[in-house]
């Protein structure tokens, strides 16, 4: 029995017979090929190439319903570079005149291919560059003759594939399996994986350290996406406590998402809209299907990364904002401009010597530092909003002279709109992301100005802390019960309801179930979160009362230490619930 | 063999989309398109080669097709061109 951790980013638990694959190491044995067997020796590699074609376009027919334009373009540019002419020209030249098998040749002119889009300085194919090993592998399976691939398994087969990383056609080798879980070494949230376990609704857990070397294949795996659990060869006891626990999962997770259009109102009537966190446009369905009240954050940063190095125009922002606002309508999404910089996001305009990147140019900064950028998206914004169903968020306001840069340059899109005879939503809402300390104990100023406010936990306790979530040495001491964000919390729901402002909380603590009553009781009204957690956080909600968490709230800002405040919760969870 | 001169008239020139686009085009057809620019000259059906042109906005670009659909052809790779590969501006 061996345990193993990761991060689980689709929720669920299954159980089922183990499917290593590896992308890497792809055996390639070296043999000679007389002339006379040159001709059909080429025409093999020509009916592998053709079947791996095949293999990528059937899979994007069976994936269409589920993934947007931009995630589909990603098995066309596979196709197109599978159909390189220079491709089997390469190989064939090597068959003829080196006398190599085709297995052999097709390496070589593979790796010809891999140079020459890494060479292009094109960021999109360099990154489909690194998708060529997997169609290689691909290719190299067909020419090994009759397909390992098997199209026929027993009824009740459960497969769990583990894998180093899975591209989009190391999957197509999955046609038809009967496929109950997802765990990779490699990975993050918004990995291919993790989006096609996620539109499946399968457990899936990425960052899996070690597990294809300890794994062993036809082993019984159990894969647990709630915890970020991968159990190999699991005792008769394991066994049997997790078919108990996955079932209850099945029960629960039925039972929730009959709810799933319900509102989410407190026992005692008071409604906390519950909407989602969204990276990219492929998690609409996701976050619909989990009854989302709307999009309380949508990252925009993923839509600048996309067209790295150059910038996306209006009408791109366009295109991408009022495909989710029509998604979403009636529901209100809100847009936040341009978080680049910090830790996470690289892109071509972004100055790489900071010395300090998470306290420089990033967010707000850098856009009122670059104005045309910054204006590209506001009037993408704008032209999207004429459903009146969309809100802009500025991120990472420090200053009340920040937010009111960013107004001036919104208000000159809308005349610019205006004298052009473009239609927009000129009562569009505009709200401040509070992430560092002094906004939030500022609040006050900004409230009678803005329309609403978006706490963003994640970065709020990184500042106010002085923790790098990052640095595992200090990881530990991240904690979003700490009194001192709470009363951080606590100073912008006061200064808001004095104007009558409603304040959300659009970071990972929005999601945490421990997190929840005291979010509440301090008078945050709407928690944006992934979309996987929405559907448990409505249900916890429903089985909570607005006057118990706030008694809850004020004890928990009389603490002194996150511990006591996380002891106080657990007491209150009886007398939270109704 | 039919041939014409058009010029890269889109903000991003040939990109990542507009070369996909282009070539997806190209190999819809049987005849033979190579594209030339005044410092080389690559197969339209080759995605490799239209990324290797690495042509920018204002690039002239002499479009050459031989085949049997020859005709067809052209027109619509001239068409995609021209419509600054349905990129807006």
């Amino acid at each position: 029995m061996t345990r193993l951790t990761g991060t689980p980013v689709s929720p669920g638990i299954a159980i089922g017979t183990s499917q290593i694959i590896l992308v890497q190491e792809i055996p390639v044995v070296k043999t000679s090929i007389p002339p006379e067997a040159a001709a059909a020796e080429v025409e093999r590699l020509k009916r592998a190439l053709e079947a791996t074609i095949k293999d990528v376009e059937n899979l994007k027919e069976r994936a269409r319903s589920r993934l947007s334009e931009d995630f589909l373009a990603i098995f066309d540019a596979h196709v197109i570079i599978l159909k390189d002419p220079a491709l089997l020209r390469g190989a064939k030249a090597r068959i003829e005149r080196n006398g190599v098998n085709a297995e052999y040749a097709l390496q070589g002119s593979i790796q010809d291919m891999v140079r020459g889009l890494m060479a292009t300085d094109d960021p999109y194919f360099q990154e489909r560059a690194m998708d060529v090993e997997g169609l290689h592998r691909r290719v190299q399976q067909h020419l090994a003759g009759p397909l390992p691939e098997r199209t026929t398994w027993s009824s009740g087969e459960r497969v769990v594939i583990l894998a180093d990383t899975l591209t989009p056609s190391e999957t197509s080798t999955l046609h038809n399996a009967p496929v109950v879980a997802f765990a990779t070494e490699h990975g993050a949230r918004t990995s291919h994986t993790a989006i096609i376990a996620r539109s499946l609704e399968i457990p899936a857990v990425v960052g899996v350290k070690g597990l294809t070397k300890t794994a062993e294949p036809h082993g019984t795996v159990i894969v647990d996406g709630l915890e970020g659990l991968v159990i190999l060869n699991p005792s008769e006891a394991e066994l049997a406590e997790y078919e108990r626990r996955a079932e209850a999962y099945q029960r629960h997770r039925k039972a929730i998402l009959r709810q799933a259009r319900k509102e989410s109102r407190t026992v005692d009537g008071t409604p906390i809209r519950v909407t989602a966190n969204l990276d990219l446009a492929d998690e609409i369905g996701s976050a619909l299907a989990a009854g989302a009240g709307g999009v309380g954050l949508y990252r925009s940063e993923f839509l600048f990364l996309d067209h790295s190095p150059a910038l996306p125009s209006e009408e791109d922002h366009l295109g991408y904002y009022d495909r989710i606002a029509q998604a979403f309508y009636p529901h209100r999404v809100v847009i936040r401009t341009l978080d680049l910089g910090g830790e996470k996001y690289f892109h071509a305009v972004l100055d790489r010597t900071e010395r300090n990147p998470v306290l420089g140019v990033r967010a707000i900064r850098f856009c009122l530092r670059q104005p045309e950028i910054f204006r590209t998206q506001l009037k993408g914004i704008l032209r999207a909003s004429k459903r009146k169903n969309l809100a802009i968020l500025f991120p990472m306001i420090t200053t009340l002279q920040e937010y009111q840069q960013a107004s001036e340059h919104l208000e000159a899109c809308k005349r610019e709109l205006k004298a052009g005879g473009v239609p927009f939503d000129e009562h569009i809402p505009v709200g401040i992301m509070v992430e560092v300390p002094s906004c939030a104990l500022t609040a006050e100023a900004y409230a009678p100005l803005v329309d609403f406010f978006s706490i963003g936990t994640n970065d709020l306790i990184q500042y106010l802390l002085a923790i790098d979530r990052n640095n595992d040495s200090v990881a530990h001491l991240y904690d979003p019960m700490h009194p001192a964000v709470l009363k951080c919390i606590a100073h912008v729901c006061d200064a808001a309801a004095a104007e009558g402002k409603p304040v959300a909380v659009c970071g990972e603590a929005a999601a945490d179930p421990m997190m929840t009553p005291l979010l509440v009781g301090l008078g945050v009204s709407e928690l944006s979160m992934t979309p996987s957690s929405v559907l448990e956080v409505k249900n916890h909600i429903r089985n909570l009362s607005l006057r118990a968490c706030q008694k809850l709230a004020k004890k928990a800002l009389k603490a002194r230490t996150g511990a006591e405040v996380a002891e106080l919760v657990k007491n209150a969870v009886g007398g939270a619930k109704g | 063999m039919i041939r014409k001169e058009v010029t890269v008239c889109n903000r991003l020139g040939l990109h990542a989309r507009a070369a996909a686009k282009l070539v997806q085009i190209a190999n819809q057809f049987q005849a033979h398109v190579s594209l030339t620019t005044n410092q080389m000259c690559a197969d339209a059906k080759s995605i490799l080669g239209v990324l290797t042109l690495a042509a920018a906005k204002g690039t002239p670009l002499i479009i050459e097709v031989d085949g049997p659909d020859e005709a067809e052809a052209l027109s619509q790779i001239e068409h995609l061109i021209q419509n600054r590969f349905g990129e807006g501006e």
